[in-house]
């Protein structure tokens, strides 16, 4: 019996020895510098998405410009699917030299000594003038900039149907919140839901609603003390409290359509072209996920609002929650030329090989680039254009600039709310214990 | 021939307990190694003990999973072992026809991935365009359409229904397999002393075949305290939590909030709890004593 344990016991240390990782290279055969990326932006994406393609076509630019000098091995992986496998990896303290990452992981990457400081890089940037403002907030920990911003995201845009909001009597979206309750009974006289909305994955509420509500109930400087992990600001203040009332009304008014919990962001996009609801509220990605699957008459009746204002709000009503929600990291086990290498490569595919690519398929991105002479885009690309160049200001995107685990319990109780199966000085009490734990 | 030496054996031996210990006890190990700290994954972590078990004793989340868990268990040992013996039995008695096409039709679906089978359900439910609402709508039930998986009452039945068509075909397999193994003359002898068929399945053919339904009993119990897969794909552990289970709350944790150290607490919870129940429900079948 001895004998046996003994044997399980030297079998169990040689496993965990044998399979504990290996030298990971660093020049090919032909003495080339070796850098591995895993990205985000896969093939099949990319076909019918131009936010997917355009970065692939950045980095596929790179490689192929450096060939000479570079071998860039780069792994693509479902968007889907690149959270997990980023985490597992970052985890296992394993993570490519260069690799596509979201804002909310800089801070937690930092702490754990994973990426590198970029701060020199980006300084000496040729193009740092031409970003667009703010973009490198998330990114930035303790003064370091720890990446380069891979968008410009606007997480929330009102999309509504012309024509419906005209049968329910409105020439355009209405700019306050009790107009769209009042509209609440004509569209259920039209057998029409008021509003599409998908929040299976309960990111879709915080990032698409709270980020530009949250300033019109708490103001930008609490929004903006909540990110700095302040301790002078709560979520039991009695404004958030008041935006967690108004979440619970949204949850009871009868705006959406019944299945909204377990439907997502792009089921809500279906039912919207489909003509069954009137609006739908999403990011600037939904933007290409229509114009990927309706034809050009239904997209001609699509227009663009700003979040309505709610009454005794506070705020600039035609803000936009916008900025960088994914960023591109470099390991910080490289050193020296690879080091040097890796962020040239990470400011190449973020600043105008990117931005101009986005820009001339009417998209914004990460650089104030103006469209190529003779570019021409559809309607639809062009109100989403007017919609962001007519934005007064800018509000944080919350999912990507707080602790990563205090959005998941928000969106925990955000669902809840919703729902009515909490209450919103309960929903705020939770939300308060996680930003204290996490701040 | 010529006996092999003991070195032969555990040489021979060496390959699939090496093969083992990678898979199995090294992850285990692993885990319980890794609960012991604050960590958000990445080479920095901070040794704080038993903390994190002290918070999962308390996670309250935790265990509303845990007898999420424990209600799908129940669930399919009815559904799926309750339902696979009665299908086994029907197939296993003489008058039956197209045994092998039932048969066929019966395991189909626990060859589909859970993901499939996810994904099927999912369709049937849906609120707009699913099979179920339209069937009601057809039958002039309106009143009963509803998103049903929005449902935070039902959710967890309605996901559990999946699991019960897709491993029926599994169970009524092990079973005809105990079925086949006993003696068609003791069955006989039966009819002759003048049983009925409620007598013979009660009396000879269910203590003929505990054994089977044992191993039913702890596959069905030990699959259903790690299930993930298939609610990952059906309601992502929602409406809230009202169909979250532990497996999904350890990945909720580790991936989704960085609480890597947790996670593995919480995975170290399932351990526990699973062989705890495996243990317990193993005692309670097995403790009678054989005199009958």
């Amino acid at each position: 019996m001895k004998r046996i344990i003994t044997f399980v016991m030297v079998a169990f240390l040689v496993s965990s020895f044998v399979f504990a990782g290996g030298q990971k290279e660093e020049s090919s055969s032909d003495g080339r510098m070796v850098l591995a990326m895993t990205s985000s932006y896969t093939k099949e994406e990319s076909a019918t998405d131009n936010t997917r393609k355009m970065p692939r076509e950045a980095i596929l630019e790179y490689a192929e410009l450096n060939a000479d000098t570079l071998d860039l091995q780069v792994t693509e992986f479902q968007h889907n699917d690149y959270e997990t496998v980023i985490q597992a990896r970052a985890a296992a303290d394993d993570l490519a030299d260069v690799f596509i990452m979201k804002g909310s992981w800089v801070k937690n990457f930092y702490d754990s000594g994973l990426i590198a400081d970029l701060t020199e890089y980006v300084e000496a940037c040729p193009w740092l003038d031409e970003y667009r403002d703010g973009l490198f907030f998330p990114a930035t920990v303790d003064g370091k900039i720890m990446a380069t911003p891979m968008q410009f995201s606007t997480t929330s845009v009102v999309f509504y149907n012309k024509e419906l909001w005209a049968a329910a009597g409105y020439d355009e979206f209405p700019s306050t919140w009790e107009e769209v309750f009042a509209a609440i009974p004509k569209f259920e006289e039209m057998g029409v839901y008021p509003i599409a909305f998908g929040n299976r994955d309960k990111w879709q509420f915080n990032s698409s609603w709270i980020s530009t509500l949250g300033p019109r109930f708490c103001g930008e400087d609490w929004v903006n003390s909540v990110i700095a992990g302040s301790d002078e600001v709560a979520f039991t203040d009695p404004e958030f409290i008041k935006l967690l009332e108004f979440v619970v009304q949204l949850g009871q008014s009868g705006l959406f359509n019944p299945d909204y919990s377990v439907v997502d962001n792009q089921n809500a996009s279906s039912l919207f072209l489909q003509g069954k609801a009137a609006t739908t509220i999403d990011g600037y990605w939904n933007v290409e996920y229509m114009a990927g699957i309706a034809t050009p008459d239904i997209l001609e009746n699509v227009g663009f609002a700003y979040m309505p204002t709610v009454e005794g709000g506070i705020g600039d009503p035609t803000s936009a929650s916008s900025g960088c929600g994914w960023f591109c990291g470099v390991n910080s086990k490289l050193t020296g030329e690879r080091l040097a290498k890796a962020a040239d490569l990470a400011l190449y595919i973020s600043g105008p090989a990117l931005s101009q690519r986005m820009t001339d398929v009417g998209l914004v991105s990460t650089c104030n680039t103006p469209p190529s002479e003779g570019v021409e885009f559809d309607t639809l690309h062009e109100n989403y254009l007017a919609f962001v160049d007519n934005a007064t200001s800018t509000v944080p995107i919350w999912d990507a600039n707080m602790n990563a685990s205090l959005i998941a319990v928000m969106n925990d109780q955000f669902v809840e709310l919703l729902a009515g199966r909490t209450t919103p000085e309960a929903a705020a009490e939770v939300i308060q214990a996680e930003y204290e734990a996490t701040r | 021939m010529k006996a092999l030496r003991r070195s032969t054996y555990f040489a021979y031996l060496s390959i699939p307990v090496f093969l083992y210990c990678f898979i199995i006890l090294v992850p285990v190990a692993g885990a319980l190694y890794y609960s012991l700290f604050n960590w958000a994954g990445g080479p920095k972590k901070t040794f704080i003990g038993v903390e994190n078990f002290i918070t999962l004793a308390s996670d309250k989340v935790f265990w509303q999973s845990f007898l999420h868990n424990i209600e799908i268990t129940v669930i399919c040992i009815i559904g799926q072992i309750g339902l696979a013996l009665i299908l086994a039995l029907v197939l296993n008695s003489r008058g039956i026809k197209l045994r092998q096409m039932h048969l066929s039709v019966a395991y189909f679906p626990a060859i589909l991935s859970a993901v499939v089978v996810g994904f099927i359900w999912q369709m049937l439910y849906d609120y707009n365009n699913g099979l179920i609402n339209d069937v009601l709508a057809f039958v002039g039930l309106d009143e009963y359409i509803q998103p049903w998986l929005a449902n935070a009452d039902m959710a967890l039945i309605l996901s559990s229904i999946p699991l019960i068509w897709k491993n029926i075909g599994y169970y009524m397999i092990i079973i005809l397999a105990g079925l086949a193994a006993i003696d068609s003359s003791v069955i006989e002898v039966a009819e002759i002393d003048g049983a009925n068929a409620l007598q013979r399945l009660m009396h000879i053919v269910m203590p003929m075949i505990r054994n089977t339904l044992i191993v039913c009993l702890t596959l069905c119990i030990s699959g259903n305290m790690k299930i993930f897969d298939h609610i990952y794909v059906m309601t992502g552990g929602g409406p809230g939590n009202a169909t979250n289970v532990m497996a999904l709350y350890a990945y909720q944790n580790s991936f989704i909030r960085y609480r890597m150290g947790y996670g593995s607490a919480v995975s170290v919870g399932i351990l526990i709890l699973s062989i705890l129940i495996t243990v317990l429900v193993r005692r309670a079948t097995q403790g009678r004593p054989e005199n009958e």
